[in-house]
């Protein structure tokens, strides 16, 4: 794996784990489906496939940098996946 | 998985808490207060750090950008067939023939033979009788001196150096290094008092409410300092430590003293020491064998070959490797291996392996931390990261301090009694010229470089005066003009000046980005590329600005009142 792949995959998955997170949360379970509250069961899934993805995003990093420097790597793309989910559901409530 | 038992436990102490006495709300309010004030003065300053560090991270592709007589030169040297590479011990005698001829009397020689490869250039280093290191450059395939490249004296320029240096010293040596190491202690506070005053942290994780006004701001800081606060932490802390000699020096001067030559020796012991010349005259020996000895023992090829008093019976010879590029990978340490030899027995002094440092564990947290705040490992992703969460930080710094302001626009709290109101209008002044100002004075630099004429002495200085100068003009602009107008004004300069930046390269050097594509300057081609994007940002800013100032403009002359508390509310 390439250094270019592993990035990619690591921000994707930290992107759609970031996203889940969200989505499992009131406020923004809302701008998504009009619908006050996440229901129970989606709850739980959604931080499910939150937690398992951004822990999964470690994998690419440990791969390609090793654990000290993967860890750093992991951590900066956990905050752009992060800023990427607040600035789209920013986006979502404008348009 | 929080329960909801769990949950309403939870709540019920809080209500507890928040109704038993005022202990929690007070404490509250007063990291706030420490927040707001100890923000608020030092955002200015952290924020021209913040920026110029982000710009730091890409130095070399600025540098690349601010010296095109090198263009051509580099361009030349990567189609040219490359020379039959001569061997190292053919080129180590090269450079100590030279050194024997022209450098008898340094105390100090250093070699560098080739490139990791082999190939490349020969040179020679070494130090001055003014303690001055000085440099001169051998042709690999004959061993004698080569004539100074005319080019690189043309453009006198500290290019992305100059971000890098003003970043941490200003400009101003050690005592700027201490004003930057007191802002990064500030900082620190800053974050971990915001993080106390953050009731809703992980419910506002996500949460940017725009074009709602004073929410908007606070929203805008809350996010990009939550999602990326290791980064925000790990800058600042790392920030410190680097310097953590200067900033705490009780120790060398316990053991060293404090004047001149103790700093020599303290800097000479923490390399390893150095050794005391004999005054005994020994041939320098063949220094091959040293090289071969020393690259099998750190396992990397030679970067250099340094021989501390040549020509003496004391002489030492350290061999230096190069790290390789999965080194630089897997590494935060970035130092290499070394190993260091008597030259008159051959016995090995020193080894160092390659990321280890000299001086124990606390040498290499540091060295690990220095690594790990300049960003010399990983490649590209991490410089991009390092980018992208360092705007993030000098996004902090301007949102919080220009919601200072938003805040008090609707209402004064009459913090400064009678000068209140002048003192607002002084942080709205400050405020325009060190988020706004600044940016252009980091543009107005590069455009300095093409600007200020090629033969002029001390021309790098020119181009900083150039920075300095046009900061200090935004800084009187934006008191004499109201607040909204120079917002607008700086932001749309901004805007012109980074948007402009390929037309005024084409213009002053023939290059364009179809020709920077083509060569494959991905360097070039960045540097302008993230200009054009923040200028478009920019340009997005000078819009919003723009349909903001509008209706509360059209409201003025009905009621006046009203409107001023609009536009109050809503422009940064």
């Amino acid at each position: 794996m390439t250094s270019t792949t592993a990035s990619l995959l690591a921000l994707a998955l930290a992107f759609i784990g970031m996203a889940a997170l969200s989505a499992a949360m009131d406020r923004h379970w809302e701008q998504l489906t009009r619908r006050r509250e996440v229901p129970r069961l989606q709850r739980m899934l959604l931080r499910a496939l939150g937690s398992v993805s951004i822990a999964v995003a470690f994998a690419p990093c440990l791969f390609v940098w090793g654990s000290s420097v993967g860890t750093v790597v992991w951590l900066g793309f956990l905050s752009a996946g992060a800023l990427c989910v607040a600035l789209l559901l920013a986006w979502l409530s404008v348009v | 998985m929080s329960k909801p038992e769990t949950k309403a436990a939870h709540k019920a102490i809080r209500k507890k808490a928040t109704g038993s006495g005022a202990g929690e709300g007070s404490f509250r309010q007063a990291q706030a207060w420490l927040h707001t004030w100890c923000g608020l003065w030092f955002s200015w300053l952290l924020f021209a750090v913040f920026l110029t560090g982000t710009l730091a991270v890409f130095d070399e592709p600025i540098s690349h950008w601010m010296t095109p007589e090198h263009h051509a030169e580099e361009e030349a040297a990567a189609a040219a067939p490359k020379p039959v590479a001569t061997a190292r011990a053919q080129r180590l005698a090269w450079g100590v023939a030279y050194m024997a001829a022209h450098q008898p009397e340094a105390s100090m020689w250093e070699l560098w033979p080739s490139d990791a490869q082999g190939g490349g250039e020969l040179q020679t280093f070494w130090m001055d009788a003014d303690q001055q290191f000085a440099a001169a450059q051998l042709d690999p395939a004959s061993g004698r001196p080569l004539a100074e490249s005319p080019t690189s004296q043309v453009r006198g320029t500290q290019a992305g150096h100059h971000f890098v240096d003003f970043h941490y010293e200003l400009h101003a040596g050690a005592v700027g290094l201490w004003i930057v190491g007191i802002a990064a202690l500030a900082m620190l506070v800053a974050l971990v008092s915001g993080v106390i005053t953050h009731k809703r942290i992980f419910k506002d994780f996500f949460t940017f409410r725009p074009k709602k006004g004073q929410r908007s701001w606070l929203d805008a800081h809350n996010a990009v300092a939550v999602l990326t606060l290791p980064f925000q932490l790990m800058i600042a802390y790392t920030g410190i430590v680097i310097s953590g000699s200067t900033f705490m020096p009780a120790g060398q001067l316990v053991h060293y003293g404090s004047d001149q030559a103790a700093q020599q020796q303290f800097m000479a012991d923490r390399s390893g020491g150095k050794p005391a010349r004999s005054g005994r005259a020994m041939p320098l020996p063949d220094l091959e064998a040293f090289a071969a000895r020393g690259q099998a023992l750190t396992g990397q090829p030679v970067r250099a070959v340094v021989i501390d008093h040549p020509g003496d019976a004391a002489a030492r010879i350290g061999v230096y490797g190069w790290n390789s590029e999965a080194d630089a990978l897997h590494r935060l340490s970035p130092t290499t291996g070394m190993a260091s030899f008597s030259a008159a027995t051959g016995e090995l002094l020193q080894l160092r392996m390659p990321g280890a440092a000299d001086g124990g564990t606390a040498s290499l947290a540091q060295s690990a931390m220095g690594g790990l705040h300049m960003a010399t490992f990983g490649g590209w992703a991490v410089k991009w990261l390092y980018f992208l969460c360092g705007l993030a930080g000098a996004a902090m710094m301007a949102t919080g301090a220009i919601l200072f302001m938003v805040k008090r626009r609707g209402k004064h709290q009459g913090e400064f009694g009678g000068a209140t109101a002048r003192v607002y209008r002084l942080i709205e002044g400050l405020n325009v010229a060190a988020i706004a100002g600044l940016g252009i004075a980091c543009i107005g630099y590069l455009w300095a470089n093409r600007l200020v004429p090629l033969g002029l002495t001390n021309r790098a200085d020119w181009e900083l005066r150039v920075f300095f100068g046009l900061w200090l003009l935004t800084l009187v602009h934006a008191l004499l003009r109201k607040p909204a107008a120079a917002w607008r004004e700086q932001m749309g300069l901004f805007a012109a000046l980074c948007l402009l930046l390929p037309v005024l390269n084409f213009a002053t050097t023939g290059d364009h980005p179809w020709a920077q594509w083509r060569r494959g300057d991905w360097e070039s081609a960045g540097v302008e590329s993230v200009a054009m994007a923040f200028g478009l940002a920019a340009v997005g800013a000078v819009r919003s600005l723009r349909r903001r100032a509008r209706p509360s403009t059209a409201n003025a002359s009905k009621k006046t009142v009203h409107a001023t508390a609009t536009s109050a509310e809503t422009f940064p």
